[in-house]
């Protein structure tokens, strides 16, 4: 299958800049490397910003890059599939932190179809709007905004968040008190840090931690830590995080008084640290992490470079997602080989949706040559690591038997049935009910039975999917029904 | 038919390990039927002892100072792998520096390989030795190199070494820089770092040190490496002079490390939990890229262009920049996948994206050959920054009064 290519010289580039010190060098680094780059500047608001460069936009795609940001050269030379740009795919690649190393999936560069952001809902009522954190998915693919995220998987940018110590503040406050929500609420008072997705803990450890080595990194330190204090410990109203005249406020009225008036305008240089900035910094860790119990470590300036030196960001998140928009061509042009690869990458972390992903494909030959025999291991090995969807299936196949290590044997599909509805997946319930009750004397049990029917009736009728395990047992096998 | 762990036999590799017993129990509760070798000495006749033990062709063996995670018996293997004529080997993660990456302390091998093998003990400086290899990407088990001092300084020092060679050959202090394939510097760098809260985890740090100094300034007795005894009497001195206390002989290593510009450090026990935590692999990416070189050469596994590519695809969806510039190499010759100079191009910008070095230098001599002297120099540097010698000469030829790097401060 032949792909037409869309040379990303060819689309609309807006540099979108705000208060950003840099913004102007940044912005001249970009003219050098796309002559054509076009700035939109001052506009109030993620999503008024985006319309105003869709509006301005002479391409169906424009790329958007914010000003923090100073893109890989690699970048323009790119071509983009148009089997990607579709009209509610956003395209996104990661971006590299100067100050902390981390790499974020939901980079500043990124790709937008210009109808959908001239459509889109608002993000003015997100709190995250650049963090993935609180973007909420109404279905398994779909964002809450109708968009489907596309990350691309090499950093094309690096993000200099830190040209002044008010900048590196507000970056470090806003990112990292950003990351202990919780369905948009701060969860250190009521969950813990246990509540965090480890994703984002993983992030939030190193956002706390890591920078002192950059330049007003220790501005970055203290906003992180402090924003994890005032959000979660101080009652502070978290939606000043898009205020962005809250932070000068703050810096003038707060943090002056005590770092000394020309604090807001002198860099930090991790050579020479402010002593009262390092006590600050330490004396914040230490009663955040005594109240929180998320991890503070003191790293010099050497450690937290060396530690950037060792670091490689782990891969990519949602690979098993964007398989899934491949083999079902949502979001993009389908392409159940390319979603094979996916799956696999994402298996390889032992994701177990993946395995079973990976399963479906190879038992219906789809996209990958058929192999029942192979299949049937991963799915049993994903039922295995306790994936309710695969134990459901794999049930379906020990019902009928299909050969390949998979022989006939209603108790096994029982033992899975239950084992599934025990995961929460109620609809395997009622099958697994109705084996119980049908099971040979010494495993009757109209008990357990009546349990499984009652977890059964927890299904919402509306939610309902079109497979259930009663289906799968009536019908073929999967081999062969396909 | 196999077709998971938990149809072969499992072999439990027992000698000297300190923890053996605990990690034995630790085995039988999951695996109850698992076999057991204990007190063999000398690898070959330690994993022959193995191979005449299993009842099954394929077997597993396990070495005694690691921990296998239950899903492990879940595992399903490849039919090529399985059907290949070489050991397949999982990384297990290392509990003092949390690394886990090539041989691991679980394999499979064939009864027939081992039985066949005449390789004498005293012939076997590394483990790796005459049995070719697939290495597996996924972390099933941790290894626990820590049991004694001798045997924490030991693994240390073993990877000291390894690690710093290339071609089988020390590069030298000032060359680990420059030398050093990047995983193996960042390792090495790892190995002589991180470790300082774990029970004796300073001596698994000292013996890295030391063992990457002895092979890089050409002071080390090379039949150390295979020899237990010898290496005892060697551990006995350094533990004299260390008079039971690691700690400050280590950082005099790391300073004389330091001084040639390798980048080591002496970590406080909270710092260097955070570095393991953040640090640790969660696979073990190469991997994907290696199964795609065998599948390409066809020398082990049957040559599968498709089966190439999808493994190349893979990896570099995971982020590995040798596997995305193999991707590029496929759709640019179009083997295993239809020919496509566009994705080729796309795939080589990541990998440069990444600081693969390769790629940085293909783009610049590309822009070299099409005049652009302005974009070859900035490719150049960056292939020169990421350890690619011969960017080093072609940027030499561009001449000194090319503007700097584009894009980087």
């Amino acid at each position: 299958m032949s792909r037409d290519w869309i040379p990303v010289r060819d689309l609309d580039v807006f540099f979108l800049s705000f208060d950003e010190p840099d913004a102007d060098a940044h912005f001249a680094d970009l003219r050098q490397k796309h002559p054509a780059a076009k700035r939109i500047h001052g506009v109030k608001g993620f999503d008024s910003a985006h319309k105003a460069a869709a509006d301005a936009s002479r391409t169906e795609h424009f790329v958007t890059i914010d000003a923090d940001n100073i893109v890989d050269p690699a970048f323009f030379e790119l071509a983009l599939d148009g089997g990607v740009l579709q009209p509610r795919t956003i395209v996104s690649w990661p971006a590299r932190n100067v100050v902390n190393g981390i790499v974020s999936g939901n980079g500043a560069v990124k790709c937008w179809p210009r109808g959908f952001v001239l459509e889109m809902r608002t993000h003015e009522n997100a709190i995250g709007d650049e963090g993935r954190v609180d973007f909420v998915y109404n279905t398994e693919l779909e964002r809450a905004d109708g968009s489907f995220p596309w990350d691309e998987p090499a950093p094309m940018s690096t993000v200099y968040g830190n040209a002044t110590p008010v900048q590196a503040f507000r970056a470090g406050f806003r990112a990292a008190s950003r990351l202990t929500l919780v369905n948009g609420r701060p969860c250190l008072v009521t969950h813990g840090s246990a509540a965090i997705w480890p994703t984002n803990l993983q992030r939030l450890d190193l956002w706390l931690n890591v920078g002192a080595d950059a330049p007003n990194g220790l501005w970055t330190l203290y906003g992180a830590r402090l924003g994890c204090w005032l959000v979660n410990f101080a009652e502070l109203d978290v939606t000043v995080i898009n205020d962005l005249a809250w932070f000068d406020h703050y810096f003038e009225t707060e943090l002056a008084p005590r770092f000394g008036p020309a604090a807001a305008t002198t860099s930090s240089d991790p050579e020479a640290p402010d002593p009262r900035l390092v006590a600050a910094v330490a004396e914040l860790g230490d009663k955040l992490q005594r109240r929180s119990g998320l991890r503070i470590v003191e790293l010099g300036a050497a450690a937290s470079a060396l530690f950037k030196r060792l670091y490689q960001p782990p891969p990519l998140t949602g690979l098993d997602r964007m398989g899934t928009m491949l083999r079902r061509g949502i979001g993009v042009r389908r392409d159940s080989t390319t979603a094979a690869a996916y799956y696999r990458a994402a298996a390889a972390h032992g994701e177990r949706n993946a395995i079973h992903n990976l399963a479906r494909l190879l038992l219906m030959g789809d996209g990958v040559r058929r192999d029942y025999r192979h299949g049937a291991a991963l799915l049993k090995e994903a039922a295995a690591l306790g994936d309710p969807y695969a134990q459901e299936r794999l049930a379906g196949l020990y019902l009928r038997g299909m050969g390949f290590g998979i022989e006939r044997d209603p108790a096994e599909a029982r033992r899975l049935l239950e084992a599934a509805c025990d995961g929460r997946l109620w609809r395997a319930g009622e099958a697994a009910a109705r084996l119980r009750e049908a099971a040979p004397r010494d495993e009757h049990d109209a008990a357990r039975a009546l349990i499984y029917m009652t977890f059964a009736s927890f299904v919402d009728t509306d939610t309902l999917p079109e497979r259930t395990a009663l289906r799968a047992a009536a019908t073929a096998t999967e081999g062969e029904s396909c | 038919m196999l077709t998971r762990i938990a149809d072969l036999d499992i072999v439990f590799i027992g000698y000297d390990e300190p923890a053996r017993e605990a990690h034995w129990q630790d085995l039988v509760t999951k695996a109850p039927r698992a076999l057991r070798i204990d007190g063999v000495q000398g690898f070959t006749s330690a994993f022959q002892a193995a191979a005449k033990a299993a009842r099954t062709e394929r077997f597993v063996t396990i070495d005694a100072d690691c921990r296998m995670e239950a899903t492990f018996l879940d595992h399903p293997l490849a039919d090529d792998a399985l059907n290949s004529n070489k050991v397949l080997s999982w990384p297990t993660r290392n509990v003092v520096n949390g690394l886990a990456y090539g041989n691991g302390g679980l394999k499979c091998w064939t009864r027939s390989m081992l039985l066949s093998c005449r390789t004498t003990d005293a012939e076997h400086v590394d483990h790796v030795g005459d049995f070719g290899f697939i290495f597996e990407s996924r972390v099933f088990g941790t290894c626990h190199p820590n049991g004694s001092p001798m045997q924490a300084f030991r693994s240390g020092f073993r990877e000291g070494v390894r690690l710093g060679l290339v071609k089988g050959a020390p590069v030298g202090l000032d060359g680990l820089n420059r030398d050093l394939p990047p995983n193996n510097l960042r390792r090495l760098a790892a190995w002589c770092t991180i470790g300082t809260d774990v029970h004796l985890g300073n001596w698994c740090i000292l013996g890295a040190r030391e063992g990457c100094l002895a092979a890089q300034t050409a002071s080390l007795d090379w039949a150390l490496l295979a020899d237990y005894e010898r290496f005892a009497t060697y551990f006995a001195g350094v533990s004299e002079r260390c008079s039971g206390a690691p700690e400050a002989v280590s950082r005099a290593a790391g300073e004389r490390l330091r001084a040639a510009g390798f980048a080591v450090a002496d970590l406080a026990p909270g710092e260097s939990a955070f570095f393991r935590d953040q640090l640790a692999d969660a696979v073990d990416v190469v991997a994907f890229d290696s199964l795609g070189n065998e599948y390409h050469s066809g020398r082990d596994l049957p040559k599968h262009p498709e089966q190439a590519f999808a493994a190349y695809l893979t990896g570099a969806l995971l982020g590995h920049g040798n596997a995305m510039n193999n991707v590029a190499r496929c759709y640019r010759d179009g083997t295993g996948v239809a020919a496509d100079p566009v994705a080729a191009q796309n795939w080589l910008l990541d990998a440069a994206a990444v600081g693969n070095h390769w790629a940085l230098l293909r783009l610049g001599k590309a822009a070299l050959k099409a005049g652009d002297s302005a974009a070859a120099a900035g490719w150049l540097e960056r292939a020169v920054r990421a350890g690619n010698a011969e960017a080093v000469d072609l940027l030499a030829t561009l001449g000194q009064a090319e503007p700097g790097e584009t894009g980087r401060r």
